[in-house]
């Protein structure tokens, strides 16, 4: 089931307790090009064009959480969340990685926000912000 | 673009150049100095702080870093910025903060919406008050999200997303479609199609558009429109109907319509906003007493565009 697989992946790379993913009371779909929805139930049923918040995508070790995927999961996540200061924000903001000897899925952070989700290699955390979300460059 | 600095009486002249149907209606509305110093005047910047994904704190302190931010007396998450674009901005592309225009936040905090609510937004896109009825609700219940036009409801989508909405069910549907649902939203808001006069500080391309047909023609669909939400709105809910212009035909008049045709109630917005004596008397027309009830904004009143809010009650 997908969201007992989303379960499996956060707590393996964010250290995210399965309860505390449950009390969020998501639910998840998979649509195209493995792209994974979050949503609410909704009591009635009407004729939708699109319900759910892009959450992530799946791949094969994991999850590459999007932008907001980042800020449901950053908040309970304990571990491979990393600290950016304003320069390095900024930054990846604009679409560049940032150099980090990490490997892996991690959430980025930048004072109380989450800025999305990356992957290290142990050099640097490959950017995945979409071009749509970028800054300009500093 | 009509320079701010002309004396009113010219700045009305310019204005005729543009549309003499529009001073000519206009005349019979607000034919006030300050209305046309104002309707040159460009309007202040404002946003929201989307308190989905971060506090109102928090977001103030990183934005007074860069600029600076006065509070919006009506709105507890809205700030005027002297920012001149902040859509390049990090908190903007974060979705931590929505540009939306001061009296546009008004609609949203008069619907007073609770989380686990089932709302009905009937004219959604671009999402400015969706997004804000969402963060009210903490993200709990549901918000049918309804626009009629394809391109609008894209623009809706993405600032679902970026805002972290995930109570939205998107609907693309005429909203006269949901009369069908009789009795069934806690809350509807209608943020009606209407003639956009108030949006003429943003853009003078509205007032070259303006036209009394239109004007004509939009008060039967609002009509149409308001009594399908009420019919959709359960006993004891409400319903707020706003629109961005002034023209009592597309204001008064719908409220005074539904108001004859139902049982609906107005109730007063009670909120630190300053407004005109709505109208009663028009042209040839007449309209119940409980109109006086309803916010209209000039844009002189608060410096901000020009808005009509009314709130609704359908009794149990």
């Amino acid at each position: 089931m997908l969201k007992e697989k989303i379960a499996e992946f956060l707590e393996r790379q964010f250290g995210v307790d399965r309860s505390e993913f449950l009390k969020l009371n998501l639910e998840f779909e998979e649509r195209g090009k493995r792209r994974v929805y979050a949503f609410k139930k909704c009591r009635i049923e009407v004729p939708e064009y699109h319900y759910g918040l892009y959450f992530g995508t799946l791949e094969e070790n994991g999850i590459r959480l999007s932008i907001e995927g980042s800020f449901i999961v950053g908040r309970i996540a304990r571990k491979n969340v990393i600290e950016l200061d304003d320069e390095k924000a900024r930054k990846w903001m604009s679409g560049k990685d940032i150099e980090a000897t990490v490997r892996g899925y991690v959430i980025l952070k930048w004072k109380n926000f989450f800025l999305g989700c990356g992957k290290g290699n142990g050099k640097f955390v490959k950017n995945y912000v979409p071009k749509e979300r970028r800054i300009q460059s500093a | 673009m009509i320079s701010e600095d002309l004396k009113p009486r010219k700045i009305k002249e310019e204005f005729r150049k543009i549309n003499p149907m529009f001073v000519e209606r206009y005349e019979k509305i607000d034919d006030s100095d300050d209305f046309y110093v104002y309707m040159a005047k460009p309007l202040r910047n404002s946003i929201r702080v989307n308190t989905l994904k971060a506090s109102v704190e928090d977001v103030v302190k990183s934005l007074s870093e860069r600029f600076e931010l006065e509070p919006i007396p009506w709105c507890r998450e809205g700030f005027f910025i002297n920012a001149e674009k902040v859509g390049g901005t990090i908190e903007h592309q974060l979705g931590l903060i929505f540009s939306q225009e001061a009296s546009a936040m008004i609609p949203a905090v008069a619907l007073d919406v609770k989380p686990g609510m089932l709302v009905l937004d009937m004219a959604a896109a671009p999402g400015g008050k969706t997004t804000q009825i969402a963060q009210y609700m903490q993200n709990e219940g549901c918000i049918i999200a309804n626009d009629v036009k394809v391109d609008r409801l894209n623009i809706l989508i993405s600032n679902l997303q970026r805002c972290g909405v995930t109570i939205a069910r998107v609907t693309m549907k005429d909203g006269r479609f949901f009369k069908r649902f009789k009795d069934t939203f806690d809350k509807v808001l209608l943020d009606a199609p209407c003639s956009n006069v108030g949006m003429i500080r943003k853009n003078f391309k509205y007032l070259k558009m303006w036209r009394l047909r239109e004007v004509e023609s939009l008060s039967r669909l609002q009509k149409e429109l308001i009594m399908a939400g009420y019919r959709a709105l359960k006993p004891g809910g409400f319903l707020v109907y706003a629109t961005c212009t002034l023209d009592p035909l597309e204001n008064e008049e719908v409220i005074d319509y539904l108001i004859m045709n139902t049982d609906a109630e107005v109730v007063e917005i009670d909120l630190p906003v300053k407004s005109q004596r709505p109208i009663t008397k028009f042209e040839d027309r007449e309209y119940c007493k409980d109109v006086l009830k309803c916010l209209r904004i000039h844009p002189q009143d608060n410096d901000t565009e020009g808005f009509f809010i009314a709130k609704i009650l359908k009794p149990a």
